[in-house]
This record gives C-alpha cells, structure tokens and sequence, in this order.
C-alpha cells in the first residue's frame, strides 16, 4: 500500500522564488506556459532575492579532481579515476556495458581476479552495485567510486580486500545515467520550473530521452523540454506500470519509458549483470540520495526476505543504525526499479540505498530549502563515501557465503608431535574429512590447537586484530567434550583476539591465505578428567564462530555452502539442519585417552545437546526503524511535531 | 483543496518584505507558532522569518528567532521512492540558519571595521575565534581593500606556521597577489583548508609563478595533488608542460596527467602519446599514456572537460 502513495514527491515550498507552474499530482500542469517553461532559479549561500534560494552552505561545484576531495568530482575527473584504477594495476578491469541515448559508453568495472573461480575451483559469487541512475544525487557516484578506491586499495591487504579480490567478483556501475548526471553537472546551482518541483539543470532527475524522439537538449534556457525524460528508475521489469509507482506521463519525475527496459541505460544495466554471471549474483544495491535508509523490496521468498534483513542489520551497523530500515510489502511485485529488478530477477538481497542527508540541507546547519537534500554539503561527502565504501564492503564481505572450517590440528604444546590433523577435501559440492594424525589427549598435558577457515575470520586494521565498525563477532570458547551419556566431561578452549593468526605459515602457528583465517590457542586437557575417563573417549570439538560480520560459521562443512533460489545451500545449523543460519562444527572429533599411546575409540560426530544448547544466539535485531519523524533537527523545547500527512491528499489529485 | 493551499502560498510569497519595524510579522508569526498545524501555516512562517532576516538588531527579532530555532517540522511529504517522509518545511533549520548568519555577519563586520583602522590583533582575533566564526573572518579578508590588508602582511606571514591559520593566510596570499605568502601557507598550511583556494591559483599569478606555487601543492599535499595537476595542465607555458609530462610516469600523478595530456588534441601530443604507449620502458608510463589515449578518444568526457559545454 506504501507504494501506491509513492509516486509523488511534490514540495511545496514557497519561496521568494517565482512558483509560476501549477502542479498536477506528480504532473505540471502547465509545462508550456512561458511563466513555468522559462523560470529558472539559482541555489546561493546566502542570498533568497529575487530567483535566488538560500542553502545556508556554498552550492557544491563540480571539482577537478581524480582523487577524492573535500566535495564532488566532475564526470571526466570519475571517469579518468576509474579508468586509470581500471589500466595502472589488476585489482579491477573496466567493461563497457552499453552507450547512454547520446551516445557516451557506459562503464562497469569489476572487481577481482580474471578467473572468476575460488581457490577450491568453485565459482565465485557475485556481486553488483549500481550508481549515478538519478541525475542530480551526486553523492552515489561519489560512493560508487569511493568503494573502487577502497577495494583496488585492499586487494593486496592480506586480509578481508584481498579475499575479495581472491575470491569475489564484484560488479560496480559508477554512474548509469551519464548524459543525465553531465547536465547537471553543466549547471551546478541552477534549476528550472519551480522550487517546488525543480527541474533540469541541477535538478535533473531522468535520463535526456525527449519523448519527440532522440534526446532534449542541454540548455536549460527557453526550453520546454526540461520536464522530459524517463525515470531510469521506473523503467525496469519487476512492476513496471503497476501499482501506480510510476507515470506514463513523459513530463512526470516517475515518468516509466515507454516500454519495460526501452532505455538503453537500463539495456546496460541489465547487461552488467550478465559478468556476474547471473546465476552467480547473490547481493544488488542501487544507490541514491536521501532520507538515509534502505529501501527494501520483499518478494515471496521468505527466506531470502530474512537473510536480506539480517545482511541489511549488519550493514547498518557500520554506520551505528543511522541509516534506517524500510521494507517493501511483501511479494508486492514492485514497481520498476532497479532494486525490484535485483530482488525479483535474480532473489538476491537487494535495495535502494538512499544516502545523506535525512531530511535535507538544515542536517548540517543549512537552511533545510526545499530539495537541497540533494545538494550535500562539499564538507560532508568525503564521510559520506568513506563510510558507506565500509558498509559496501562488509555486505560484499557477508554475502560472500558463510565461513567453514577447512583444517585442524592439535599438536603437543611441549613437543609439538601431532596429535589430531584433519583436513576437509572438496570434489564438487561436498567435501570429505581426511583425517592424517589421531592420537590420544592426555589428561594433564597441553596442546595447541589450530585451526583454519575458508575466509578471514578478523578483520585486520593494519596494525593488529580489531571489530570491523559496528560489529561485534561471536568469539566463544570452544568447547571440547565427550558424548552426553556416561561420565561426560568437557572443557574449553579460550578464543580471543590473541588466538588469530597474522603470519603467514599454514599449522601450527601461521594463517592459510588470508591474516586472520586460522587461529592458534593452548588448552591444558583438566588432570581431573583422568580418573572419570578409564576408556579412551571420544571428544568433539564445538566450534561455535562467527566471521567478521557476525554470520555463523555453517556447521558442517561436508556440503559446500552455496547460494541459489534465494537462499543459502548446504550450510547447516548445529542440528544438522539445512537453513540460513550455521551454527556450532562438531565435525571434528578427536579422544582423550590416560595413555598417549592408547588406541582410537569408534567415535561419534553429532553434536552433543550441550552444544545445541550453546547454539549461536540469532543475530540481535536491527533497532525499530525510528518514525518517520524528525531526528536531529530539533532545536529543543518544543513540543512534539504535529504530522500532517499531505499524501493522501496529493492521491486523490495524481495523474491515471 | 490543494490548488486552495498553493493560491495562500503564491499570495504568501509574493508578500513584499516588511517595512521597519516589523512588528506585525512579529505578532503573526506569534499566532502562528501556536495556530492548528498546516501546510499553509508553516510555510507563512518560514516566509516571515525570511523576512526577519534583514533585521539583525531587532531585539524582539532576534528572540523571536531563538525561540523558534528550536521548532521541529510540523507538515512532512513523502520521499518519491519508499515510504519514508522529509519535512515539507523546516522553520526551525532556517531559524537556526539565521541566527549563525547574523553571528558571521557581526564578525565579518568587526573584521572589515578593525581593518579600516588599521587596528593590530586580526591574526590573534582569528586564531581565536570559533570554525564557522574564522569561515566569516576570511570571507572579510576577500574583500578588503588591498590598501587595508597589505598593514597585516607579516602578521600573517608569521602566522602562516600554524595550522590552523590557512585559510586566512591563504586568502590574504591571493588578495594581495603575494606569492611568498601564498607560498608558505602552502608550505606550513591544512590542505583541508587550501582546498578552496587552488583553483584560484592558476587566475591570479603569471603562469611561472602559478606553476610553481601549484607544485608546491602537489608536493606538501597529496590529498590535493590531483586537482594541482589539473590546474598545471591548464597553463600554457613550457616549464608547466615539462612537468605535466613528467608527472605522467608518476605512480601517484600518472593517471592526473594523463588526464591533463588527454584534453590536448594536437598532433604533437597524440604522436608522443602513441610513441610512449607502444615503446616506453616502463610499464606504468606505457599504461598511462594508453590511458590518456582513451581518454582522449572519448569525445564526451573531453567536451565536459574543456568547459565549452558549461
Ligand atoms: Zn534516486
């Protein structure tokens, strides 16, 4: 129902700025009346005379720059960016997926390595995010580009980037919508028709398509093409012309296009998602500004609804629950965005991330004018990227596939014989548990256990172990223990920062691959344990942890976890049971015995209740999404904001 | 209903602006505040305080504009992708907006005062003032009389070692057209700060002196090297030439001058380009030079570039 209400986003706001057209529910009803078609106004710091608007800040200008700077690049310096990161190294490779309706080539750019394939030789999943389809939000190619910048900047990390670059392949569009985003650019203060509803020049929303045929053009002068255009982000299949979330109007700001993907814009989209391949895409996010919140759509797959929600938690945490949580109905079909087209295409998480600001310009002492929520701040964009290139990441990260064990070893602290050596050896989609080494723990003596993971486990901030931002990983002791009947004993194993590993080396003190994806901790067998065991025992290893983003590790690693149909495959929970969740590996059992040469028990590997018991806590729910209300804008002292909902009755006036 | 609404905002904005005193925007606005909420309502009210905003030293103004600075919004509208609701009009952020501007115009004020007199301690009020208080002090220094600041100059020049004195060294650097000056905030200065005034480089010194002092930017700032470089390549002068391409086997620089290098369109350039993308021995500068090479190639990205298109 939410969506019924979306399509018009009329502001009212009047200003000493001429209002000279009158809007129609999300139409202008008189677009060619010289009073509407030639008005013009001028975004200012400070002046409201006259056609002027007041920010309250200056009007970002378009910078020179191809690094990042305090503000916003021009579309050559992005595009010189990418293409430089794209030529000068291997961590990312330029593609063209398409041309705009001017003809510019869109670019993608995909990060990883060439192969495509995981050091096991299964495919990589894949990932995609796309930037720049809504003209005049100049922070999503900011954030687009910045995310290139941090990943090419880690793909050598040794840790969380260079997994990444190993073993992902990640899909960035940096802007979609070129020849949109360079019309704004041309007129970076300046808009036309009416500061309500501004249009073109900065306030460019939609791509150029002039509904006449080819292209409008780019003055903003006299003109009475600067309503025209489609709204790239109406043009998709999943919804397109239902729900009344779009217009079939070519002068409405929702305009759809004439037919589902008749944009070529959205021709190359679609096309990007072929490098993934499809059928490896398991993560879609469509970035704009503002109001800061995800925008979620929920199809009818349930499970795929839940795993988005959790990822979109965790996601959220980077930037401590700033940016809010707002699903779709569930299976409400859509209504042609890009965000649809990820989520029901391809059941893969999926939104439309709207960046800074909240409510607009008056978030960082601006005068809150009407639509400056797409005019950031320069002072506040490079925070901006920076943060939401960490958030990228960590979804990139996540969604990766959950964590698995690969390899034990438990060798004598003193001595350092090898005691229990286990390896799981993958052929397809399951894998097989080679145990090389089972001897006998002696109660009273210390080992060192080892242990390594598919993926790094810690985060590595440059200098040692840390929490990712906003993340807290389970990190509980590993609990060794015998079977439930009987004289049943167990101990533990203390897992802390100290344990990861950071040197290279594999067993018994380095990481695999990656800093971070084996750890090393001593654990002393308790002395007591000899008079309650006279037979030799045997104990389960309870592995109960959770990767750098908090998703549980799959508790058996005999199927290989994967994704398809919009949900995990073979990742198990401490039952045994297939789902979404992982839990406790019991998978790895070795013995205690009084003797060290003391022959192996016939062993068990279920997990004994006590570890079911121990199950991985689910993960704590996001915080309620705050009303829709006013968060930090307040002064104080007032009373609580009255609402007045202005919707439903722009419904009963829109266009259909 | 609506078109009723939007008849009471054109009448509200076409208002003329109060004649002095303005006390009956006062009493409206009293009423207002406490009015039944609507559309209507908030929007007269922002257009009152609007109109306040040409009476800093009203006393009854100025509390009035206090105490509103604390209203939350009271109308929202929806966003057009997703149920979430931005406010339709924010009275209390353009109070609170307003109050700061009347603060940084006082101080600007007292700064272009105390420099007609030729008072000492404007380095000292600087470096004491508040951040949003410093942005008004500097704005003032652009635009004194070059007669009034240049009393200040060695003020600033030992001023310039401290961090935070960029942007008002910088800014009286490039109203007196002082190079030295420029040079060493450039040299001591916050790049954070500088950033705003590089592009202003390039317009305000002969291209020998601009070159220089722009590479004096690409050395003491990385952060800021990029939009240097570019500056640099906008030079038509030999000695700037020369460093463009040397900055094109840069690892940091590379990309920056291909861009510069990509704009070009004469033979001469595309010749050196192609020589160097087939044949250089090192691989960075074969790869930037095939980077400016696409660039160049790409006719849209030169055409933005240039500036014809804006
Ligand atoms: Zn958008």
């Amino acid at each position: 129902m939410s969506r019924l209400l979306s399509a018009a986003l009329v502001l009212l706001l009047g200003t000493s700025a001429h209002a000279v057209c009158e809007f129609n529910g999300g139409t202008i009803a008189n677009p060619n009346d010289p009073e509407c078609r030639d008005a013009q106004f001028v975004f200012t710091e400070n002046s409201d005379s006259g056609n002027n608007i007041a920010l309250g800040y200056p009007p970002p200008m378009p910078v020179e720059s191809l690094t990042g700077i305090d503000g916003f690049r021009t579309y050559a310096s992005l595009h010189a960016r990418h293409q430089d990161l794209a030529l000068s190294g291997d961590a990312v490779a330029s593609v063209i997926i398409g041309q705009t309706l001017e003809g510019r080539d869109i670019w993608a750019y995909q990060h990883g390595d060439s192969d495509l394939v995981k050091p096991d030789n299964r495919a990589e999943a894949a990932m995609i995010v796309n930037g720049g389809i809504h003209a005049r939000e100049w922070q999503s190619p900011e954030v687009l580009t910045e995310t290139i910048e941090q990943l090419v900047e880690g793909a050598a990390d040794g840790n969380l980037g260079q997994y990444l670059h190993d073993q992902v392949n990640i899909i960035l569009i940096p802007v979609l919508n070129i020849d949109g985003f360079i019309q704004t650019q041309r007129f970076p203060d300046r808009a036309t028709a009416d500061s309500r509803q501004p249009r073109d020049g900065r306030m460019r929303r939609k791509n150029m398509r002039n509904p006449a045929g080819g292209t409008v053009d780019d003055d903003i002068f006299v003109t009475g093409d600067n309503f025209h255009g489609v709204d790239l982000n109406r043009n998709s299949e999943h919804g397109f012309a239902q729900n009344n979330g779009s217009s079939s109007n070519p002068i409405s700001l929702v305009y759809r296009g004439a037919t589902i993907a008749s944009e070529p814009e959205i021709q190359a989209l679609v096309n990007a998602t072929t490098l993934g391949p499809a059928e490896r895409l398991r993560l879609g996010i469509d970035v704009h500004s503002f109001t800061q919140v995800y925008f979620t759509p929920r199809t009818a797959n349930t499970r795929r609804n839940e795993i988005t929600e959790r990822l979109a938690g965790r996601m959220r945490a980077v930037t401590g629950f700033k940016y809010r949580y707002s699903p779709d109905p569930v299976n409400g079909g859509g209504i042609g965005t890009v965000a649809d087209f990820f989520a029901y295409q391809f059941q893969i998480p999926a939104w439309t991330l709207e960046t800074e600001p909240l409510n607009g310009g008056q978030d960082y002492g601006g005068t809150g004018a009407s639509h400056s929520g797409f005019v950031l701040p320069d002072d506040q964009i490079a925070r901006t990227r920076n943060e939401l290139a960490q958030t990228l990441i960590l979804g990139f990260y996540r969604q990766a596939g959950p964590a698995s064990v690969t390899a034990a070893q438990i060798a004598h602290a003193d001595s350092g014989d090898i005691v229990y050596a286990a390896q799981w050896i993958t052929s397809g989609d399951s894998r097989t548990l080679q145990v090389d080494s089972d001897k006998a723990l002696v109660p009273g003596e210390s080992y060192t256990l080892w242990l390594g993971f598919d993926k790094p486990m810690r985060w590595f901030d440059g200098t040692g172990f840390a929490n990712y931002p906003g993340q807290n990983p389970i990190a509980q002791p590993i609990v060794i223990s015998s079977p439930d009947d009987g004289e049943s004993f167990s101990f533990d194993v203390t897992i802390d920062d100290s344990v990861w590993l950071a040197q290279p080396g594999g067993a018994p003190t380095g990481y695999q691959m990656y800093r971070g994806d084996a750890l090393a901790a001593t654990f002393t067998v308790p002395q007591a344990i000899s008079t309650a065991t006279t037979s030799p025992t045997a104990v389960s290893l309870q592995i109960q942890l959770s990767d750098i983003s908090q998703l549980p590790i799959d508790a058996d690693p005999a199927t290989v976890a994967d994704w398809a149909n919009g949900h995990w495959t073979g990742v198990e929970d401490s039952g045994g049971i297939a789902g979404d969740i992982g839990g406790a590996d019991c998978t790895l059992v070795a013995f205690v015995a009084n003797t060290a040469d003391a022959a192996s028990p016939i062993k068990d590997t279920v997990c004994p209740a006590r570890a079911l018991a121990l199950a991985p806590p689910p993960p704590p729910l996001p915080p309620p999404a705050p009303a829709p209300a006013p968060a930090g804008s307040g002064g104080g002292g007032s009373p609580s904001p009255h609402l007045l909902l202005l919707m439903g009755l722009l419904l009963k006036r829109r266009e259909q | 209903m609506i078109r009723l609404m939007f008849t009471l905002v054109l009448v509200a904005s076409i208002a003329p602006a109060f004649a002095t005193p303005p006390g009956a925007g006062i009493s409206e606005a009293r009423e207002r505040m406490t009015a039944p909420v609507s559309a209507e309502n908030e929007q007269r009210l922002l257009q009152i305080v609007r109109d306040f905003a040409a009476h800093p030293d009203d006393i009854s103004v100025r509390a009035l504009v206090s105490e509103l600075a604390g209203r939350e919004p009271q109308v929202y509208v929806r966003h057009t992708e997703g149920p979430m609701l931005v406010p339709l009009v924010d009275v209390g952020a353009y109070a609170r907006y307003l109050l700061t501007q009347w603060e940084r115009a006082a101080t600007s004020k007292q700064v272009t005062a105390r420099a007609a007199k030729g008072e000492p301690g404007l380095v000292e009020a600087y470096l004491a003032a508040k951040p949003h208080q410093r942005q008004a002090m500097t704005d003032a220094i652009e635009a004194l009389p070059v007669e009034e600041l240049i009393v200040y100059r060695e003020s600033f020049l030992a001023a310039a070692g401290k961090p935070s004195s960029t942007a008002m060294v910088a800014a009286a650097a490039l109203r007196l057209t002082d190079a030295q000056l420029l040079r060493t905030a450039i040299e001591k200065g916050e790049g954070k700060q500088l950033q705003r005034f590089v592009p202003s480089i390039r317009p305000a010194f002969d291209s020998v002196q601009a070159a220089r002092l722009l590479d004096a930017v690409v050395i003491h700032h990385p952060e800021l090297a990029s939009m240097a470089i570019l500056e640099i390549g906008a030079i038509n002068d030999a000695g700037a030439d020369k460093r463009i391409w040397s900055y094109l086997a840069d690892t940091e620089h590379g990309g920056s001058a291909a861009a510069v290098l990509a704009r070009r369109g004469d033979s001469t350039t595309v010749q050196r380009l192609l020589e160097l993308a087939d044949s250089a021995p090192d691989r960075l500068l074969r790869q930037r030079a095939r980077l400016a090479l696409r660039l160049h190639s790409d006719p849209s990205v030169r055409k933005l570039a240039d500036g014809a298109d804006r």
